[in-house]
């Protein structure tokens, strides 16, 4: 097998209770900050942060990314990428919003 | 303690169980690098839609929040089912989680499709860009999530061997990542 595959498993016997529940933590804060009110821009970066938060317990916890697989670093690598162009769009248009 | 008890407690059955190593693992990861940068060009495509576009409709004015928070939560249940469906595997006891990921991965298509046909009567596909974006970047991954229920079912057959089953946790992991931005940017991010 490549380089990069390990061969021990990363956290195997770790319980998958606490990282479920934390993400259904995060959801219930990503729909609390929607709900309120208050500062667009100040909202946007907040559920961008918990989306970044919630992707990486997916990531680490879930699917083992970490482990030094080279493609599971691609999959995070263009995730990341996509998304955090995404992000600086919006961010740009909302400081747009903001100034106009 | 009852085996599900010992699996949700993280008890370990013997080493390697939950390893995703070999070739199964290693392929899988490469199609999901692949499949996220399929995703990644629809995200690109959302955002620069959005930033371009002279006016953007609030999403809370035309998407109701409490059916996509279920679905959002039914398939966050059904990652951690996922992880103990395959630990249980190496037990020949993988039924039970198998059949509960099934139902949470189920219960998200009905909701989504239920969302669909209420959305349909006010938003069609080309209605504008907001439809256009939303209805692709749903589908997208609703077909994403029926290809996983057709191998979570799959998976049901005693025959199915422990090695699949861990490479399929790997892509509902995935189906999963994949929906949180979707949720994110579709369904809370403030309009201007």
């Amino acid at each position: 097998m490549s380089a990069g595959v390990p061969t021990e498993p990363v956290a195997a016997g770790a319980s998958p209770l606490p990282p479920f529940l934390a993400l259904a933590g995060l959801t219930a804060a990503e729909l609390g900050i929607a709900l309120a009110g208050g500062d667009r821009a100040v909202r946007i970066a907040a559920l961008v942060g918990l989306l970044a938060v919630k992707a990486t317990v997916v990531l680490t916890l879930f699917m083992r990314a970490q482990s030094g697989r080279r493609a599971a670093r691609l999959t995070v690598v263009a995730l990341a990428a996509a998304v955090g162009f995404a992000v600086v769009l919006m961010l740009e248009a909302a400081f747009r919003a903001r100034v106009s | 303690m009852t085996a599900a008890a010992a699996e949700i407690a993280g008890a370990r059955p013997h080493a390697g169980v939950g390893s995703h190593a070999g070739v199964g693992s290693a392929g899988m990861w490469t199609f999901l690098a692949t499949d996220a940068m399929g995703f990644g060009g629809l995200f690109i495509a959302y955002g620069w839609l959005r930033v371009r576009a002279t006016a953007w409709p609030d999403p809370r004015s035309r998407l109701e929040l409490a059916p996509a928070a279920a679905m959002t939560l039914a398939l966050l249940a059904s990652s951690f089912t996922m992880t103990l469906a395959a630990r249980a595997s190496a037990r020949g006891r993988r039924v039970g989680w198998l059949l509960a990921t099934l139902v949470l991965g189920i219960g998200f298509l009905a909701g989504a499709v239920s969302e669909d046909v209420h959305l349909a009567a006010r938003m069609g596909f080309s209605s504008d860009l907001y439809a256009s974006t939303f209805y692709a970047l749903t589908g997208f991954h609703g077909l994403h999530v029926l290809a996983g229920v057709v191998a979570l079912a799959s998976m049901l057959r005693p025959s199915g061997s422990v090695r699949a089953v861990e490479v399929t946790a790997l892509y509902w992991h995935f189906v999963d990542l994949a929906w949180m931005p979707i949720f994110t940017f579709l369904y809370l991010l403030p309009a201007r």
